[in-house]
């Protein structure tokens, strides 16, 4: 476009679109800028008011060791948790000695898991799996030992523990590339969805036997709002996370639930960690 | 309470407790609203990606799973042919026992177990391909005359006898099929098959002891022949 002045000469640009030219110039640079590698600062995604600082998980190679010492770890924190079950001296004796079986069956788990380890030369985990011993078992525990009723939740706790055993073990034996570590992984999910079952049918009898949810029937509560624990929850196995309500009401009559989940990248026992026993 | 994150093993602060929460006072000064809807273009570009990353961090545990076929291979559907019929003959011994008179609670039992047995087989029959109406008819011969009881004792017997058999029959399978579709759904069946089998036990007062309940003896089946062990 020609732009004519007051002088009558042509002029090919006037001051209004130098202006232009010179934004537009501008705007143009800050966007091959801001597109550049050589940006620097916080990358992070903004976040808007306060929640706890996010843990990145470890960036750590994950093979079939890591997820047997992940096992092995698992099963002692249930051995742990039914020790201290046994500790609190309140069950009968039946109870006693379905605890004491299972804790013996968990740290057998646990062995053959160390083992199965040592096999693929990796190096055994002999220790309870941290990030499960802060986050749920340290406080569950609190809990369940100040509870209004701490039976009820003691059972409840180990039907919970060992549906979330089972179901990391189901999981496992698909991820797991050793066909004896697979195999094991299989069996140890069979024996303790039988443990949950076995728990449950000793403790609420036929009423416990079949969830009314697999005939499309809601969850059921006590008469103090707990969810009742079935032998057969699913009509498939499950590896979804399960809540667990326990520990005595607050001034409200809210009690404490924790979400139990299968082992993830932050629960896994890496090969770089060391032991924490 | 903010849903759990995906990697986190969160323990829900009880109510009532000094917890952080984010209280509405009026109009927030800050848009918290996404920029732009999940329907336009930018919105399900965001929504991609986000998808990409879930389905990088599931997959990230998931090794086997990345090398092995997603699809039953031919040599899996045979063994899914045969688990298939293992699967409707068990839900038609259930329903042979309801139709003997089992009422009650081992009437409930078998009307779950039975509607369980045939999901599997529907299960079965929907990754694999085929229709899913062929039973086992010799193991069913074998066992109809057993099951066809009102009684809950024998009844209970028989039927822990076939969920152990049946468990471990899908897990000796488990160790041959390839595909990952096959080894998930064959693991989701048998661990619930135990369960059933403790029931049973409990039902019928068969476990003698606790090792009993927990690890009983159990032969798979031999699927080529249909007969039980």
């Amino acid at each position: 476009m020609i732009r004519r002045t007051a002088h009558g000469t042509a002029s090919r640009y006037g001051r209004r679109d130098a202006l232009k030219i010179g934004g537009l110039t501008v705007s143009a640079a800050a966007l091959v800028a801001a597109c550049g590698d050589d940006r620097t600062g916080d990358e992070a995604p903004g976040r808007v008011g306060y929640a706890p600082p996010i843990t990145d998980p470890p960036d750590y190679p994950i093979d079939d060791a890591v997820l047997l010492r992940t096992a092995s770890s698992l099963e002692l924190t249930l051995a742990l948790v039914y020790e201290t079950i046994l500790g609190i001296d309140l069950l009968d004796d039946e109870q006693v000695l379905l605890v004491e079986q299972l804790l013996e069956s968990h740290v057998a788990i646990a062995a053959e898991m160390g083992e199965l380890t040592e096999s693929i030369d990796g190096v055994a985990w002999e220790c309870t799996n941290p990030w499960y011993m802060e986050r749920l078992v340290d406080p569950l525990l609190v809990a369940v030992q100040g509870s209004d009723d701490p039976k009820r939740d003691i059972i409840n706790t180990a039907v919970a523990l060992e549906n979330i055993a089972a179901a990391t073990h189901q999981t496992l034996t698909l991820d797991l590339d050793d066909a004896d570590a697979s195999a094991a992984t299989i069996a140890a999910a069979t024996l303790e969805s039988r443990h949950a079952a076995g728990i449950v049918a000793a403790s609420r009898g036929p009423e416990g036997y079949v969830s009314p949810t697999i005939g499309g029937g809601g969850v059921q509560n006590d008469a103090q709002g707990i969810p009742f624990q079935f032998s057969v929850t699913d009509t498939f196995g499950s590896t979804g996370q399960i809540e667990l309500v326990v520990g005595a009401p607050d001034e409200n009559g809210v009690r404490e639930t924790f979400i139990l989940q299968t082992p993830s990248l932050n629960a896994l026992i890496y090969n770089e960690l060391e032991p924490t026993c | 309470m903010a849903a759990p994150r995906t990697l986190e093993l969160l323990r829900r602060p009880p109510s009532g407790k000094a917890v952080v929460r984010m209280t509405p006072k009026g109009h927030s000064p800050v848009d918290l609203d996404p920029a732009a809807p999940p329907t336009s273009r930018r919105g399900l570009i965001s929504a991609l990606g986000a998808v990409g990353l879930a389905s990088a961090a599931a997959l990230s545990l998931a090794r086997t799973a990345s090398a092995a076929p997603t699809s039953p291979t031919d040599g899996d559907k045979e063994l899914l042919f045969q688990a298939m019929r293992l699967e409707l003959t068990a839900a038609a011994l259930y329903d042979t026992a309801l139709e003997a008179g089992l009422s009650d609670v081992a009437g409930d039992v078998a009307t779950v177990f039975s509607a369980n047995h045939l999901a599997y087989a529907d299960k079965i029959a929907g990754i694999a391909g085929f229709s899913a109406d062929a039973r086992n008819e010799e193991v069913y011969e074998q066992l109809e005359s057993a099951f066809a009881t009102s009684d809950a004792e024998s009844f209970a017997e028989v039927a822990n006898g076939l969920e152990n058999t049946a468990a471990a029959t899908h897990t000796e399978l488990l160790a041959d099929y390839e595909s990952v579709n096959a080894r998930k759904l064959t693991a989701s069946i048998l661990v619930v098959e135990a369960r059933m089998a403790t029931v049973l036990s409990d039902l019928g007062g068969l476990a003698s002891s606790l090792n009993q309940l927990f690890e009983p003896d159990a032969e798979p089946l031999e699927l080529t022949s249909g007969v039980l062990s």
